[in-house]
């Protein structure tokens, strides 16, 4: 339970850090498009490839900036490899055109598409995961929660409580660490009365999950209510009127990385726009 | 002066059932008053009211001869703190430096003034060096300290301590009692109330109150209710370690009847 | 029963920016003693080397053979944990958070009826249980969750007794409990002990170690620092290095000794004890 790494801050006093969470949301909104744009138009495949490539070397720059270890990384991958293989094999079998391989005379397995669509998924995969991996390191969930809270500033006009939303993902988010811990002790306290969360028949199953389940949700409750009353005991009153002990300041720092960003995006938009082909350009300068 | 006077409070969960029945006490301005009791004896419901978390059912509450009612309520909750058992659950900041600021925020102090107050706070549980954790990092003892600061940041005029020790170890405990007579000798006019099941801490406070089965048992100067062993065994309630010592003894026919102090028992018995 | 720790290694949150030692290097036997203290403060590793004990950790480094037993570092090479499960019981810190069932006599027939214990023959376990821990035939039929703090809490304890584990591991078991539950809770234990099941217990309190334990292990940063007898380690010259508690009677026995009063520290156990001790001492003196 305590291996969970992503979606982990990670203190450090870095200038990804430093950066406003408002722009950092934003610019992961940024490169989310990115990576979901089509590059080299229809025909050229590698082109793909060679634009993820170079957003990914500019991930990877930040990642080294913020200070986030790419072994973190690795260590999501664990968790995602398997998920990978079956794609795979699923590729494998549904593919039916390209270069392929006969197996005892029978299957024809088209391996080359089944690598170039597996890859495809994967490496979109890997960089979203490098992207929110980033986003949480360098951002504590309070301040995503103020720069969601922002966002969400026009929407109180349709009398949406924005503040009382975002005090509930704070909230949220604060005794997340907490119930995890719960759940672990509670599951140990059942595995010694002899429930066996990992094997057994489906029966056996259900009443391991109820077992953990209801403990849990009783002291989810429980302190819910004590919470409510701690709120309330400090002069906690929804609805009125409250100052604000964070305040999001937007800096020198902020704007010069958001025109960078904006820079960068442009030239990725313009290379799936124009179906630009690096390969081909390169041919054509050396002549 | 009394700053808080219950009169002929009854308080039931459910219809048929009191927890509690016909309280009443007064309790004088800066006082360190200790509310003692068994498990269910009513000391926490009783907090509670005090606090303005439940709604009067019967009977009154006065904070500085204000009756508690009402919009009132929200006025004289300004002047009450509270710090509850569990350091998990009133744990409200995703740091220590927010979780201090929570109560700023209520309270509409500027923006500006709070890293003023929070460091002051902060510093006086000595919790500066922690400021950033969040409260996953930090021990149960810790989360007590600040949940203190966070009282005090309001400066209420009495604190109640719902057994905020219970759920901490010796040394968590050692050090909350600490800060607590700290925050005393600081400001004497500040009133304490600690709901505890530690017998010490209520033979060495200012004034006991003793519920039992949600009825008010005894009130008075720890030192003479704590003499009236028979009225204490009545109800189980467990003895200062120096009362039991000599109970024992005197059942031996050793007279240390006129003992005051450890020290002075220990020469009665070297003579 | 035989458990033992041989050169026991664990981290929590290992490679990541959380790492934190739980166990570092703990060879230790608990072999021979009937009721073992474990103590130390909190973050010492305590927690972390009981539930070593029956697999709910499973070590990075290092063997834990209990009976026939063993435990390597290695999860694959772990099957049948259960076994020791059946026969080592744990009882958690605040264990009343574990009830789930609709009625206590359920809940607490749930672990046997896990061990493969027949139906009739788990609630006949599970009715001896609850009336050792003090609940009668009242309470079988209500729910866990309307019950008090210090009820719940013996509900819990007896779903573990009803396992009937030949030794039973308990984490602060009086912690949040009132004086006179403490008692009674402790009393419980003793009878268990006394009828032949094992104790180890995890404690802060150092008067429940003079009074009930025959042996103590010291923990310190995640490694044993002491294993001994509760008189020698409260006679030890660097106990107070250890910044731990000295339990009340013992500090009385010590100022009184000093005085010249002849006492058999050896004797004090609790008040009674003391009480004894100084009436012997004083017919002596005279």
């Amino acid at each position: 339970m305590n291996n969970i790494s992503i979606g982990r801050y990670i203190p450090y006093n870095s200038k990804v850090h430093r950066l406003d969470p408002r722009l950092k949301l934003f610019v992961m909104v940024l490169f989310m498009v990115m990576i979901f744009l089509p590059f080299g138009g229809s025909g050229t495949n590698y082109m793909d490839f060679i634009a993820y490539g170079i957003i990914a070397i500019v991930i990877f720059i930040i990642m080294a900036i913020a200070h986030v270890k790419l072994s973190m990384l690795f260590k999501q991958l664990k968790s995602i490899w398997f998920l990978v293989i079956i794609l795979f094999v699923f590729n494998l079998l549904m593919k039916s055109d390209g270069k392929s391989y006969t197996l005892f005379n029978t299957v024809t397995l088209y391996y080359e598409k089944a690598l170039y669509d597996t890859a495809y998924i994967f490496i979109r995969l890997l960089l979203m995961i490098s992207l929110t991996m980033t986003l949480t390191a360098t951002t504590t969930p309070l301040d995503l929660t103020y720069a969601i809270e922002w966002y969400l500033i026009p929407f109180k006009l349709i009398k949406l409580p924005t503040h009382e939303i975002a005090m509930t993902i704070s909230i949220a988010l604060r005794f997340i660490p907490t119930l995890l811990d719960e759940t672990d002790r509670i599951m140990k306290a059942q595995a010694s009365r002899g429930v066996d969360f990992q094997n057994g028949k489906f029966k056996e199953k259900v009443r391991a999950i109820i077992s953990l389940i209801v403990p849990l949700l009783v002291s989810a409750f429980q302190r819910s209510e004590e919470l409510a009353n701690a709120m309330e005991a400090r002069g906690y009153n929804p609805g009125a009127k409250r100052t604000r002990y964070r305040l999001l300041k937007w800096k020198m720092l902020d704007t010069f990385a958001l025109i960078l960003s904006l820079a960068f995006f442009g030239l990725v938009l313009y290379m799936s726009i124009s179906n630009f082909d690096l390969v081909m350009q390169i041919k054509n300068i050396m002549g | 002066m009394n700053i808080l006077s219950v009169k002929d409070l009854s308080f039931g969960y459910e219809k048929d059932k009191k927890v509690l029945k016909n309280i009443s006490f007064d309790i004088e301005q800066g006082k360190y008053v200790s509310l003692i009791g068994h498990n269910g004896s009513g000391k926490s419901t009783l907090a509670k009211l005090i606090v303005g978390l439940l709604d009067l059912q019967s009977g009154s509450i006065e904070v500085f001869g204000e009756v508690m009612k009402g919009k009132n309520i929200y006025n004289l909750r300004q002047k009450i703190g509270i710090v509850f058992q569990n350091p998990d659950n009133q744990f409200i900041g995703a740091t220590v430096r927010d979780d201090i600021a929570f109560g700023l925020e209520n309270n509409c102090v500027p923006h500006n003034q709070m890293d003023e107050i929070i460091n002051e706070f902060a510093g006086k549980v000595n919790m500066m060096e922690f400021l950033d954790k969040e409260p996953t990092r930090l021990s149960g003892g810790q989360k007590q300290r600040v949940a203190i600061a966070g009282v005090l940041a309001m400066s209420p005029k009495i604190i109640i301590f719902d057994e905020a020790t219970a759920m901490l170890d010796p040394k968590g405990k050692k050090e909350i009692r600490e800060y607590i007579l700290k925050m005393k000798k600081e400001d004497e006019s500040l009133t304490i109330i600690s709901i505890t099941h530690d017998i010490e801490e209520a033979y060495n406070s200012d004034e006991v109150i003793i519920l039992n089965d949600g009825e008010l048992y005894l009130k008075g100067n720890p030192k003479e209710i704590f003499k009236n062993e028979t009225k204490l065994k009545e109800i189980e309630l467990d003895l200062p370690f120096l009362s039991k010592l000599k109970d024992s003894l005197i059942k031996r026919n050793i007279d240390v009847e006129n003992v005051k102090t450890m020290e002075e028992l220990v020469n009665a018995l070297c003579q | 029963m035989p458990i033992i720790f041989d050169h026991v290694f664990y981290t929590y949150s290992k490679k990541t920016p959380f790492e934190q030692i739980g166990l570092e290097d703990v060879s230790l036997s608990f072999a021979n003693y009937s009721f073992v203290a474990l103590v130390g403060h909190t973050g010492s590793g305590k927690s972390t080397l009981v539930q070593h004990i029956t697999g709910l950790i499973i070590p990075d480094n290092g063997t834990i053979n209990v009976d026939d037993y063993v435990i390597t570092p290695h999860k694959r090479k772990n099957k049948n944990i259960r076994k020791i499960r059946e026969q080592i019981g744990i009882v958690f810190q605040f264990p009343e958070y574990q009830l789930f069932e609709e009625t206590v006599l359920k809940d607490v027939a749930f672990g046997p009826k896990n061990f493969g214990v027949n139906e009739k023959e788990a609630i006949q376990r599970s009715k001896d249980a609850l009336l050792k821990v003090g609940l009668d035939e009242s309470y079988f039929n209500r729910s866990p969750f309307d019950l008090s703090g210090g009820e719940k809490r013996r509900v819990a304890i007896a779903g573990i007794i009803a396992i009937k584990p030949k030794v039973l591991i308990l984490d602060e078991p009086t912690a949040g409990l009132d004086p006179q539950g403490s008692k009674n809770m402790m009393q419980l234990f003793c009878d268990l002990n006394a009828s032949g099941t094992q104790i180890i217990m995890v404690t802060h309190d150092m008067d429940l170690v003079l009074e009930y334990a025959d042996h103590v292990i010291v923990m310190k940063d995640g490694k044993v620092a002491k294993e001994l007898s509760p008189l020698e380690l409260f006679s030890s010259n660097d106990y107070q290095d250890l910044s731990l508690d000295y339990p009340r009677v013992f500090e009385v026995a010590k100022e009184l000794i000093k005085k010249g009063l002849n006492i058999n520290l050896q004797k004090i156990k609790n008040i009674d004890t003391l009480v004894d001790e100084i009436c012997k001492g004083r017919d002596d003196y005279e």
